[in-house]
């Protein structure tokens, strides 16, 4: 992420949170801006739940890392140093076998925002527990002209027999975390299992809606499933739903026209409005 | 909460989000390479051509270990390969291309007891008192979805579930002596034979 000077472009500072990338986690999250209790005193920061399955704390006038939490299942990571460069584990990279790695490629969280409620005082993200294994594959292909070229060929390993079944241990769901320390607060499951991810293709499983919290308290957001929910925010109890039909993969908007306020939300290949009598 | 719904039809386009996983669901038709297989195949048991030794990884013939597969085996009891069988088990339309031969042939001879946790089965006791095993499909905070053992479509809302879980399938038997090594190797050949087309 970078921090440029919106008169002149200058770059003030920038953060990396993947050097060496190897899997897919690019930094297309959306940064948050809020002011929250650091050590005693108030600060200026920004709170950023990144793909790679770390929420990360930096100070948002010098970029200075303050804090890095696992909010998903990690297992790439053996620790910051002091100036936030990730220390990755042996197990951290891909081979020709195959590593098996938490979180998956789609990460623990993807390009859909997160929110700050600061009458909560919470952060909020939908959070992906995930896994997957990532291979390098063969050798490097020959390029032809007007085909498809990616660089390396395919290579052909040894999977476990194919099965149908939903498991429990992979589902997407919003996590409340303290802004301070990322700890948990609470969770609201939205979706499990990948299973589904080969009938209709990579966009069930790779996220849910955006996170839209209210002054009133409400906090909107949806999945796969095509659930549209309003949670309390501080709690994560379920107000209302409605089934809309179609996954849910981008964020909940209000908006007011004429005093009168409503909430949109994209499903499917439809916009649904929604708004009070 | 009563809404005021209006729909706005448009068409959202795919975002690119990067290279698609090369992953796909099994149940299709075996293609002509597999039919050529078999013809292959049954014209060598008409010219009187018999398996080798049981070392010979894939000596045996496999539209002999397919009369087996689908009848004394039992094995679409719990398997599917192609359009048939159960949905209980590990589907194995593409075991040949995922498993080598002695993999597969030391599955017959010695499968493992315990299940992995991707063959697990989904059991559901209803509110109504209806119990329901099979393969659990998908599941949100409203609904579940399985499988039957009879590979029909069932969903439950929450509201009518008393209990939920996930139970072991019933345990592979073991082929050894069960059936002769030359069965044995008949099978392992059609198995080695379940390929599915190439995924794109």
């Amino acid at each position: 992420m970078v921090a440029l000077d919106a008169t002149t472009g200058k770059l003030k500072w920038y953060y990396q949170a993947n050097p060496h990338n190897e899997f897919d986690w690019d930094a297309v999250q959306t940064p948050v801006l809020a002011t929250i209790n650091w050590k005693g005193k108030p600060r200026k920061v920004i709170l950023w739940a990144d793909r790679n399955g770390f929420y990360y704390v930096l100070d948002r006038n010098t970029g200075r890392f303050l804090l890095a939490k696992a909010f998903v299942k990690q297992t790439w990571n053996d620790g910051f140093t002091a100036q936030g460069r990730p220390i990755l584990t042996p197990a951290a990279k891909s081979s020709t076998t195959g590593t098996l790695i938490y979180p998956d490629n789609q990460g623990g969280t993807n390009w859909f925002a997160p929110s700050f409620d600061p009458q909560t005082g919470l952060f909020y993200v939908n959070a992906r527990e995930s896994y997957s294994t990532l291979f390098v594959k063969g050798d490097v292909k020959e390029y032809v002209d007007g085909a498809r070229y990616d660089g390396r060929g395919q290579v052909r390993v040894e999977k476990a027999p194919m099965v149908m079944g939903a498991n429990d241990d992979e589902y997407a769901a919003v996590r409340a975390l303290d802004p301070a320390t990322g700890t948990l607060r609470w969770q609201y499951k939205l979706d499990w299992g990948n299973s589904l991810h080969t009938f209709y293709g990579w966009q069930t499983s790779a996220g849910a809606a955006g996170i839209l919290t209210t002054a009133g308290g409400v906090l909107f957001t949806g999945g796969r499933e095509g659930h549209f929910v309003a949670l309390d925010a501080r709690n994560g109890a379920l107000l209302w739903k409605a089934d809309l039909g179609g996954p849910m993969i981008m964020d909940p908007i209000t908006y007011a026209v004429d005093g009168r306020q409503y909430v949109a939300i994209n499903a499917g290949n439809c916009l649904f409005v929604f708004g009070l009598r | 909460m009563r809404a005021i719904v209006s729909l706005f039809l448009g068409y959202a386009e795919r975002p690119s989000i990067g290279p698609l996983h090369a992953r796909s669901i099994s149940l299709r038709r075996p293609g002509l390479a597999l039919c050529l297989l078999l013809m292959t195949a049954q014209a060598a048991v008409v010219l009187g051509q018999t398996s080798t030794s049981a070392s010979d990884p894939i000596s045996g013939n496999p539209a002999a270990g397919k009369l087996i597969f689908d009848g004394p085996g039992k094995c679409l009891s719990c398997h599917r390969a192609g359009a048939s069988g159960s949905v209980i088990g590990p589907n194995l339309s593409n075991i040949g291309a995922q498993l080598p031969p002695d993999r597969l042939r030391q599955w017959l001879l010695n499968p493992p007891q315990k299940a992995a946790p991707e063959s697990r089965l989904y059991e559901i006791v209803t509110r109504s008192g209806r119990t329901v095993r099979g393969k659990l499909l998908n599941q949100d905070p409203f609904s579940l979805q399985m499988l039957d053992s009879s590979g029909q479509l069932v969903s439950f809302s929450r509201s009518q579930v008393r209990e939920a879980r996930f139970v072991d399938p019933p345990s592979m038997p073991s082929y050894q002596g069960k059936l002769a090594n030359a069965r044995i190797d008949d099978l392992v050949a059609y198995l080695a034979s379940l390929r599915l087309p190439d995924e794109q």
